[in-house]
This record gives C-alpha cells, sequence and structure tokens, in this order.
C-alpha cells in the first residue's frame, strides 16, 4: 500500500535527521527522543497510522512550547530554540504525516530541520552525509513516484527500486554540477561571523579577547601550527604552549593592547643567548604574527620585516604567504617577557567582592606563588568548564562568571585568575596562544585551531611564571601517536583540507582560486583554446549526427503490408477482393505461380505475419526490397492469367482472360 | 512559452511541465540561498550547491531518457466507442547504458495509462494498456505519449511519438431490444421463417462457418472427420430483413441533436450485431447506400464501417425507398 511505504520513507528521513541533529549538537538529547521513537514506529509499523486527533494536538502544541521555553536558550542565538520547536513540531506531525494532505508539511520540516543539522555540522563526514543524504532522496523518490501513477493509472503496483546505475549518475552529476557552483558562490561574509540568525564563534587565536561574545564556540579542526622540536630529548607536555599575544589592559569585558609598533629595543627580548631546546615552527595559515613559547630566548624569524606590538607580540607581514618557518630556542621553565610594572596590577571591576573571593580562595597561603597556586585550584576544581557561554552586555563577564555562572571557558578562566591575582597585589597578566597538540610522528606536533587557548602570566617569587586555571576537561592535550601513524597523518591531512577549504572557505579564497585559475589558463591559454575547439567540435557531432537524413533501416509493418499488396495486385486480385481475403490466401494463389522465387515469396508473408501478429522485429529493409524484386520481377515474366483462389478466380482474372483473347489473332485471318 | 517552443523546435515531440515539487523546490533553493549569504557558513553553501546539482542531474537524466526511447501501439480489430479497449504497446529503450525506469505511457487525448517495467538498455518491454475511445468514427491513430518525472520529479516530460495509420471505431454499443420487422405479424412470421428457414432438403455439407445455425450441424459427420460439418439446405424463400437509419435530421450542428442521432447509431448498430450473432441475415440501408442481406463476421464489419461513417445529414426526413423484404425504421423523431 502505498500509504505505508510513505510512512517508513517518511522515519527514514526522520532517522537520518536525528542522527545529524544529534551528532551536530544542535539539538538536546531530550527533544530528540521524541522524533527518533515516532520515527522508529513509522518504519517498523506495516499498517498506516492516522494522525493524532486536533484536541489532543492543541494539548501537545501546549506541552512543546512549555518546554521550549523552559529550555531557553534564546540568548545563545534564536537556532537552539527554532530547533528544538522544530524537533518537536515534526515528532508530532510525522504521526498519521503519510496521508496526502499532511505530507507536504512533513517534508518541509525535515528539510528544514536537515539544513539546521547540516547549518551545526563542520566534520568531514558531513560530506558522507550529504552524498548518503542525495542517494536516499533519488531512492525515495524513485520508488515513490512509480507507486503514485501506478495508484493513479490504476495499472498495478510495480516491484523494485530504481536502477542502481540513475541513482549513482544522478550522484555523480550533482557532484559534478556542485562543486564549481560552491566555489564560485559569492561569499559576502567570512565563514561563520555574526549574523541575524545567530553566532557561533568558531574556536581558534584571537588577539584581543572580548569575553561578550554570546553563544556556542564551534570547533574548527584547521590546522595551524607544525612543531618539530630538536635533539632535546622526550617531549614534555608543557614545552606545547606558543603565545600569541600577552595581555595587560582590561576593559568593560576586553582584552585589549596597542598593535602600535614598540621601539625596536623590544626585538632584542629574542635575541639573546641561551635556551635549552630548540623548535622550528612552521605557520600552516596565514598570519601576521609568529607563535613564540613563553620561554623563548632567541629567535630566527623569517626573512622578512618583523616588530614587536604592544602586545609583546612578534609580528610579520599578513600578506606573507604560508606556510612559514621560523626557529626559536627557548627555556621551557621560564617566561621571556617585559617586567611588571602598574598596569599588571590595575583591576576596572569590583575590586572588593574580587579581594574577599580571592582571600577566600587562597585560605592561609601567605606567599604569592602558594597564593598563585591556591586560586589557580580553586578555579579549577569549583568552576566548570564549557564552550557554551551567555554572558549578559549588562554585567562585567568576569563578575558573571565568577560570582553568578561559575562555568565559562579558559579566557574567563584566565581572565578571573588575572584579576584576581591583581585584587591580592601581585601583577598578572593574560595570555592567548595555542597548547597542547597531537603527535603526528617523527617528532613532529600539530596544532589547530581548537588547541587556541589562554593562561596567566603572574609574578611571584621575582619571575613570572605561568599557571592555567582551566579545568583538565577545557585545557587542549597533547594527543599522544599511536602504532597508526600514517593512518592519523592521513586523516590529518583530510581534516586540514577539510577545514581550509571547505568549512573556512572564504572570498579571499575564492580569489585565490579564481587568480590560480586565471594564472593556468594564460600559462596554457594555446593549448586550452585547441581543447575547447575540439570539445566543441566533437559536441556538434554528437548532437547533430542523429539528425542527419539516413534511409530508415527496417520496414514497418504497414509498409510491409503495402508490398504484399502489390504483389497481389500484380498476381491479377482486385481490390475488393483484397479487402476481404487474408495474407495466406493470397499467399496460396501466388505459390503455383512461381518457382524461382517461391523462397522469397514465402519469406515475406512470413516476415508479415511475424511482425503484425508475433509482435517480431521489423525485418531489414534491403532484404525485404530484394526478395520482393525477385517475386515481381518472375510474376511479370508469367504471360499466363492470375493463379485460382480458395473461393474461385478472382473477378479482374476474367477480365483480363478477354482481354488477351481479343488481342490474339485468329487462325485463318 | 516561448522558451518551451523553442526546446520543442530542438526536440521535436517534447514537452515540459512542472510540478508542485519544483515550486517548493525554488522556495527551498531561495531560503537556502538566503541563509547561506547571511550567515556565510559554508556547510549551507554545501548543501545549497548540492541541490542545484541534482537538479541539473536530474533535468539531463530524465531528457537522456526521453530522448531514447520509441514506441509503437498495436489496436485490437475491433475497437468500439465508449468501451474499454486494450492497446498493446511495445516500448524500446535505446540507450546504451540508463534503464528507463518509471516511464508512463499514455495515449493522446485518450483516457487510461500505464506506468512501464524497467526497460533495460537496448531493450524493449510490451505492456498492455486500457483506454476507451469517447466517439466513433475513422480517427488517426492518436500519438504515443511517454512521460517521465524521474529521478527528482521536478518536471514532467514527456515525448509525443506520432503513430502512423488510421484507426476505425465502431459505435458504441448499447443494450437494444431486437426491432419489429414491418411485414407479416410477428409470431406468424416468426414461425413461418423458422420452417422456411430450416426446411428443405439438404443440399450439401460442408465445414461449419461463424452465424451457421447449431441446429444445422451434422453430429454424426463432425465425429466422424473430427471438424464440425454443418447440413447446408435448399433454401427457401427467405424474406429479406432491412435496418434502415435515416440520417436526415433539422439542425445536424445541433449539439442535442448530435448526441440523439449517435444515440440512434449505436442502438442500430448493437441491433445489427445482435441479429448477425444470431446467425439472421440482415442488410442495412442508410441514406442511399444499401447493404445487402448477409451473415457473418465480414458482414457485420462492413455493416459497423458503415454505421462508424454515417454523419447526420440537413433535410426533411428521407423516404425510405421501397425495397422488397420487411425493415426496422431508426429514424430521430421530429421535435414538436
Amino acid at each position: 500500500m502505498p500509504q505505508v511505504v510513505w510512512q517508513r520513507w517518511f522515519g527514514a528521513g526522520a532517522l537520518m535527521v536525528a542522527l545529524l541533529l544529534g551528532l551536530a549538537g544542535t539539538v538536546a538529547l531530550p527533544f530528540l527522543l521524541p522524533l527518533v521513537v515516532v520515527a522508529l514506529v513509522l518504519v517498523t509499523r506495516g499498517r498506516p497510522l492516522r494522525p493524532l486527533p486536533s484536541w489532543l494536538e492543541n494539548v501537545v502544541a501546549v506541552v512543546i512550547l512549555v518546554s521550549v521555553a523552559a529550555a531557553g536558550g534564546l540568548p545563545f542565538g534564536v537556532m537552539r530554540p527554532v530547533a528544538n520547536l522544530l524537533v518537536l513540531v515534526a515528532a508530532v506531525r510525522l504521526w498519521g504525516g503519510a496521508e496526502r494532505q499532511r505530507r507536504s508539511t512533513v517534508i518541509l520540516l525535515l528539510a528544514a530541520l536537515n539544513a539546521a543539522g547540516v547549518a551545526s555540522a563542520t566534520h568531514p563526514a558531513l560530506a558522507v552525509y550529504l552524498v548518503a543524504l542525495l542517494v536516499g532522496v533519488v531512492v525515495a523518490f524513485g520508488h515513490l513516484i512509480p507507486l503514485e501513477m501506478a495508484q493513479r493509472y490504476g495499472s498495478g503496483v510495480p516491484r523494485g527500486w530504481p536502477p542502481a546505475r540513475m541513482v549513482i549518475a544522478t550522484a555523480l552529476l550533482a557532484f559534478l554540477v556542485g562543486t564549481p557552483l560552491f566555489v564560485l558562490f559569492p561569499r559576502l561574509r567570512s565563514p561563520f561571523a555574526a549574523s541575524g540568525l545567530g553566532t557561533r564563534p568558531v574556536s581558534g587565536f584571537r588577539e584581543a579577547v572580548s569575553l561578550h561574545q554570546l553563544g556556542d564556540i564551534k570547533t574548527s579542526r584547521r590546522p595551524m601550527l607544525r612543531v618539530r622540536f630538536g635533539k632535546a630529548g622526550k617531549v614534555q607536555p608543557h614545552w606545547l604552549r606558543f603565545a600569541g599575544a600577552t595581555l595587560t589592559h582590561y576593559r568593560a569585558g576586553r582584552w585589549l593592547e596597542s598593535r602600535k609598533q614598540r621601539p625596536e629595543e623590544e626585538l632584542k627580548l629574542f635575541t639573546a643567548e641561551g635556551g635549552a631546546v630548540e623548535a622550528e615552527i612552521t605557520l600552516e595559515q596565514s598570519s601576521d604574527r609568529l607563535f613564540l613559547p613563553p620561554g623563548t630566548r632567541r629567535l630566527l624569524p623569517p626573512d622578512v620585516h618583523v616588530w614587536v606590538d604592544g602586545a609583546e607580540a612578534v609580528r610579520i607581514p599578513r600578506s606573507l604567504e604560508p606556510p612559514t618557518t621560523f626557529r626559536v630556542y627557548f627555556d621551557p621553565e621560564a617566561v621571556n617577557t617585559r617586567p611588571p610594572a602598574a598596569e599588571d596590577l590595575a583591576v576596572s571591576v569590583n575590586l572588593e567582592a574580587l579581594r574577599r573571593l580571592a582571600r577566600e580562595a587562597v585560605g592561609h597561603a601567605s606567599s604569592p606563588r602558594r597564593q598563585a597556586q591556591a586560586l589557580e585550584e580553586y578555579l579549577q576544581t569549583r568552576y566548570r568548564y564549557t564552550t557554551t557561554t551567555a554572558a549578559p552586555l549588562r554585567a562585567d563577564p568576569v563578575e558573571w562568571f565568577l560570582f553568578t555562572a561559575r562555568q565559562g571557558h579558559c579566557e574567563f578562566f584566565a581572565s578571573a585568575m588575572v584579576l584576581l591575582l591583581r585584587a591580592l597585589g601581585i601583577p598578572a597578566r593574560l595570555q592567548t596562544g595555542f597548547a597542547g597538540g597531537q603527535d603526528v610522528g617523527g617528532g613532529e606536533y600539530l596544532l589547530r585551531d581548537a588547541n587556541a587557548h589562554a593562561w596567566v602570566l603572574a609574578y611571584v617569587d621575582g619571575q613570572w611564571q605561568i599557571f592555567d586555571p582551566t579545568p583538565p576537561e577545557g585545557r587542549p592535550g597533547a594527543d599522544a601517536g599511536t602504532e597508526a601513524i600514517s593512518v592519523r597523518a592521513f586523516w590529518a591531512k583530510l581534516e586540514g583540507f577539510w577545514d581550509r577549504w571547505i568549512i573556512t572557505f572564504s572570498l579571499t579564497d575564492q580569489l585565490e582560486v579564481l587568480l590560480r585559475l586565471w594564472d593556468f589558463a594564460r600559462r596554457v591559454g594555446r593549448w586550452l583554446a585547441m581543447g575547447a575547439g575540439v570539445l566543441l567540435v566533437a559536441a556538434l557531432i554528437w548532437f547533430l549526427w542523429p539528425r542527419r537524413r539516413r534511409p530508415r533501416q527496417t520496414l514497418t509493418p504497414s509498409e510491409l503490408g503495402g508490398i504484399l499488396w502489390r504483389l497481389a495486385e500484380e498476381a491479377g486480385w482486385g481490390r475488393e477482393c483484397l479487402m476481404r481475403a487474408t495474407p495466406a490466401q493470397v499467399l496460396a494463389s501466388l505459390l503455383p505461380r512461381l518457382s524461382s522465387s517461391r523462397e522469397a515469396c514465402l519469406w515475406l508473408f512470413h516476415a508479415h505475419e511475424r511482425v503484425v501478429y508475433a509482435l517480431g522485429s521489423q525485418p531489414p529493409r534491403r532484404r525485404v526490397m530484394a526478395n520482393f524484386r525477385k517475386v515481381l520481377a518472375e510474376l511479370r515474366k508469367a504471360c499466363g492469367e492470375v493463379g485460382r483462389t480458395t473461393n474461385g478466380r478472382g473477378p479482374n482474372s476474367q477480365a483480363k482472360r478477354a482481354r488477351r483473347q481479343a488481342r490474339l489473332p485468329s487462325n485463318g485471318t | 512559452m516561448g522558451w518551451i517552443s523553442a526546446l520543442e523546435w530542438r526536440f521535436p515531440g517534447f514537452s515540459l511541465a512542472p510540478t508542485r515539487v519544483f515550486w517548493w523546490f525554488l522556495v527551498w533553493v531561495a531560503v537556502l540561498g538566503v541563509s547561506a549569504l547571511n550567515t556565510g557558513n559554508n556547510a549551507l553553501y554545501m548543501l545549497l550547491a548540492t541541490s542545484l546539482g541534482a537538479f541539473v542531474a536530474s533535468g539531463v537524466l530524465s531528457r537522456h531518457t526521453l530522448g531514447h526511447m520509441r514506441g509503437e501501439t498495436v489496436w485490437p480489430s475491433e475497437v468500439w466507442a465508449c468501451a474499454a479497449t486494450r492497446v498493446q504497446v511495445v516500448v524500446h529503450n535505446t540507450s546504451r547504458w540508463l534503464p528507463a525506469w518509471g516511464v508512463v505511457c499514455r495515449l493522446q487525448g485518450l483516457p487510461g495509462g500505464v506506468v512501464l517495467p524497467p526497460v533495460p538498455p537496448g531493450g524493449k518491454v510490451g505492456v498492455s494498456l486500457l483506454t476507451r475511445c469517447p466517439e466513433r468514427g475513422r480517427l488517426p491513430r492518436p500519438e504515443l505519449l511517454l512521460e517521465v518525472r524521474l529521478p527528482l520529479g521536478f518536471f514532467v516530460k514527456s515525448l509525443r511519438l506520432p503513430q502512423s495509420g488510421e484507426l476505425l471505431v465502431y459505435p458504441r454499443l448499447v443494450a437494444a431490444a431486437l426491432p419489429r420487422f414491418s411485414g407479416l405479424p410477428q409470431g406468424k412470421e416468426e414461425r413461418g421463417d423458422r420452417r422456411l428457414q430450416r426446411g428443405g432438403e439438404v443440399e450439401l455439407l460442408r465445414e461449419f462457418r461463424p452465424g451457421d445455425d447449431l441446429r444445422d450441424v451434422h453430429w454424426k459427420q463432425t465425429a466422424r472427420q473430427g471438424r464440425v460439418i454443418v447440413m447446408e439446405r435448399r433454401e427457401q424463400e427467405r424474406s429479406l430483413r432491412f435496418l434502415v437509419l435515416d440520417p436526415h435530421v433539422r439542425d445536424p450542428e445541433d449539439p442535442d441533436t448530435r448526441r440523439r442521432f449517435e444515440d440512434l447509431v449505436a442502438e442500430v448498430a448493437s441491433v445489427a450485431r445482435k441479429l448477425v450473432h444470431a446467425g439472421q441475415a440482415v442488410g442495412l440501408v442508410v441514406g442511399e447506400r444499401v447493404l445487402p442481406p448477409a451473415w457473418g463476421p465480414e458482414h457485420l464489419r462492413r455493416i459497423l464501417t458503415l454505421l462508424a461513417l454515417v454523419q447526420p445529414t440537413h433535410g426533411a426526413a428521407g423516404t425510405v425507398f421501397a425495397i422488397r423484404g420487411q425493415q426496422a425504421v431508426y429514424r430521430l423523431a421530429r421535435d414538436s
């Protein structure tokens, strides 16, 4: 029954959408469960489901609204509550959705949820999902449309699935057409930029830390740094920390520093001798700065103009093409930065509250080092790590984090610790950069956007030291390598390609691709023009060749019948008699008159019989005409009268005999 | 639409009609495009590119399927107006690699359709299509219409394949009572006729022909020879029976008159068929055309052909010229 088939397809589609929404994290599990349950019922049930009664749907609608409102999430952006609402509405409409008048609504809801899930996904498996979705849609249409047509015309139910070739050809063609479209679609915004539909910042290094940023942080796996350590023995986890900016000034929820170039002597920070560990660092992406270990003593920069800005960042021209490689020598146990200054103690928020909290956190610790350690532990254990934040605009984010939300990401933790240390009179700075990384083998480590991190520099015991108050689950770690290095490396490359050229494809990248194509075209212009000309000629031939005039190779049944009619007329059959005679009768009258063309005549009549009565293939024209000419020649050669028919002589035969007798001379005259 | 005319010029017999899926797809693409532009989300761009790629792929493949289809129809020997008629359709798929799936076969201007089973590449299938011819007459054979909606159902693409030859559609059959022929009273006539028809000496034994009276079967000879043998008696004086159809009407263009005339023709055809099947010899007079009484399928075919082609003509009720024998006259009653 078609309705059951529709129902099962809707169930399968809903399961696919639920899988996507769950994996992408667009909708929480409690909201997905009703959809999954309904989908399973639809798939397994053998009879069509009726829609819910309208009074029950009204009650359920109220429940849906209440649960969506209770789940909240509007501060995170409209996407989440809208997705929650759509999922629950879809679950209700799916029940009995196979009925004809409800199908459009169900399809629209599933399509909207699908789009929401796709928009939230960044994993390379999204490509596989899209292919599976396309294949599923083609197979569903190929299964459902013939059923609907058969039901409309009452011509039975066609069995079977659409041919595999059709499905594969559709998917391949869609990919071939879609790929250049994807590259050429205009990009008016940077990927994941803020929009009216909701903000979703992506993980990654930011030189200006703004704690008011709303929404979830989407993890980007774009590769940023590749680090190869020199002969230094086993790499320690704390070596994997690379600073991009050191921030001192905090105001209204933002850490900002001047980008202005500092005096030349600042670069001397990185020209000292020493540094126990050597590392070669490669920037995989275009960047305006170098990321250095905090304990860098000596820097061998790339061969471009470098300068240091107000955030102690070693800046390079952004136009430098990646990859950019440079070498550093660093002391893993030290931090090389400017001496403490007055701004390292500045607190622009509620100092009393901070002081109170800091004293409570440090307890009886007396030395600055112990106090810093106590604060670090306090934040790690008493606060929760999350990438979902919703700091209200009117409150200070650090105060909100410390006293209200008690959860946040690394920037909140680091900012809070810096301000708490300052409240205790300990100079502190915020440092941002990358930490952790993935061991890809051969002493090389790969750091991605997801490894972006923020930590604290505190001036204790006469030196700057690093503290990391982020709980362990939020701290980027160092992934150890495994035996399957090549597979991991391949997957890392794949993910890198995906992040670089798909997820973060921007207007700049578009222009880059077009410029490269233009360069390529200029280089091979002549060959390209020739190739295009050859293709054009081939296309014209392919298009026009079937339309050329060529003689038909076979004869239609009516043409064959006309040939037999001609033979019968030649044999003396009159028109009226022929209309009443059968081919067998005509053949029986011809055969006695033929000798050499007898076989040819038999073949002609049998061919006609096969074509007309047995749906045989049409005989080849050449053979038909050859046999026809043979029989006709023999019939014309015979000077006698026409043959007999089973009903007697044809009426025209007597007339012919009379005419012939009139022409013959009589004896004696 | 001008571009559809251009399509027809390039692909003769080809036509295109958007479906509801197409209009919803346009909305989907527009909303998706605006969302992708607004957010810069490359995943949405991927979905949009996939959707548009699928649209193009669907168009290319459906056009390929349709462009490689050929078909012909085989009509039955007798086609009756307003009666279910089973037409054999043979469809060839000349594509070398793509099977044809979900193709709907219809006849231009006639109801009914059938969904073809899968047609393999380079192969053919034959199906039976049930249709109904609405009116009698000699008509050109209706074009064969092949429709394709797959792979994605955005358009209904159809191809008209002209079929050579003509079709003769007989008048429709109705439940008609046998007429009272003018002449001798019915009862006496029938009795006498029966005796006259079945009386007489046996002139010869011959093979059974359709229309022969079963009471004339010679059973012994039949058993001996293994085929049905009948006795042909010396024909007595048979009464000649004619069905007379007067085609003259006051206003041939009046729709009501035409409808009534069609009913009349249908009745005459049904009566003639019944009489001939009953083994009776009956002739037909239509205007000035006379078919002498005879029996057998060939004679019935002549009667039905004449009735299929008769058209009402303007004039006063025609005078039925005197014919020897009995006649049943069919004529439209005048308007009061």
